[in-house]
């Protein structure tokens, strides 16, 4: 079990803050790599877990063992939700697998990558795009009013304004302070694509 | 859909949802001229919960993207923030990290974005761009509803 000031480097738990404390995250979401640093786990075996059902229960299972810590470590950590989130853990990492594998087909592979360039292009001329996605990637590494400001001031200069505003209301980033790009933070214990 | 799919990246053929097609008939017919419209009809339910996730699952490579995000963290001022996110340049980040941005936003807020494009488009290839988005929000759909 990783202790809390250990967490800031991993991504498991805390983030600094814009002020360069560790900000503690309230609540436990349980990514591949959060669960197999807490059950002290290869990652490539969760994310095994996480595909089936009865993986899904045993993680659970261990996971909830762990009760006392992850409600030290999370505030707004609750068990009778944790059931949940692993299900959306799975569904949204199968998800993503698809997605990966339907693009990297060998049929639409060169399709895709002329879709890309395209769309490189297209995003210069109309920041709309860019702004979507570099929200999507900003909006888990940047919390609280700042964002929130940043996000209004482009609302102001009509750029993307809806799109960016129901993607960070969409999601726990200002209510929470849950933040930190996991992928930013462990690329080495992430299998190729994913 | 297949076939949809590679005939819209042959640059004739736009997926488009029923939500989306008036906007289409309201451009220039000059500017249709040429293309053919297929109705795109993926749905996704999205939800905070769902977009937290994806962002949770998110795995950037791009090194360029990590100094970016340090960039973002380390502004102090709104301004700051603002002409950063402003300043980026999809021109440098590499396909499989594009992809990981794309799931990450999701195809009902690419959706959103779309139709924005749609009321804005000008020129060819505004609309040649758009349809490069309707293939990746065709896959994001597809991807959605799949079977494991």
């Amino acid at each position: 079990m990783p202790e809390a000031s250990t967490m800031d480097s991993t991504g498991a738990a805390g983030d600094r803050g814009r002020s360069g404390q560790i900000e503690l995250l309230r609540e436990f979401i349980p990514t591949p790599e959060r669960v197999s640093q807490y059950l002290e786990m290869n990652i490539e075996e969760v994310m095994v877990q996480m595909k089936s059902v009865e993986g899904r229960e045993e993680l659970y299972t261990n996971l909830l063992e762990h009760q006392q810590d992850l409600q030290q470590l999370y505030p707004d950590f609750r068990p009778e939700r944790l059931k949940q989130h692993i299900d959306l853990a799975g569904e949204t990492l199968a998800q993503k697998e698809r997605f990966l594998r339907d693009i990297e087909s060998p049929e639409k592979k060169g399709m895709f990558r002329r879709a890309w360039d395209s769309v490189r292009g297209f995003a210069k001329k109309h920041p709309v795009v860019a702004t979507a996605l570099v929200a999507a990637l900003i909006a888990g590494g940047v919390g609280g009013a700042l964002y929130l400001s940043g996000t209004l001031q482009l609302a102001q200069a009509g750029v993307a304004a809806e799109t960016v505003k129901e993607f960070i209301e969409g999601t726990d980033i200002l209510n929470s302070g849950m933040g930190g790009m996991e992928g930013f933070h462990s690329l080495d214990g992430v299998p190729p694509g994913l | 859909v297949l076939q949809c799919v590679i005939q819209s990246f042959m640059m004739t053929t736009l997926l488009l949802t029923a939500t989306e097609k008036p906007l289409w008939d309201k451009l220039p017919a000059k500017l249709r001229e040429g293309w053919e419209v297929v109705e795109e009809r993926g749905a996704f339910r999205d939800s905070p919960e769902r977009r937290t996730m994806r962002l949770q699952l998110v795995h950037l490579r791009d090194p360029k993207l990590k100094i970016f995000l340090e960039k973002a963290r380390a502004a102090t001022s709104v301004d700051a923030l603002a002409t950063l996110v402003l300043s980026m340049d999809l021109r440098e980040v590499m396909d499989a990290d594009l992809a990981e941005l794309f799931f990450a936003l999701g195809p009902a807020l690419l959706a959103k974005v779309m139709s924005s494009l749609l009321q804005s488009a000008r020129t060819d290839s505004d609309i040649e761009g758009i349809a490069a988005l309707t293939v990746i929000r065709n896959a994001l759909y597809s991807s959605t509803t799949a079977s494991p």
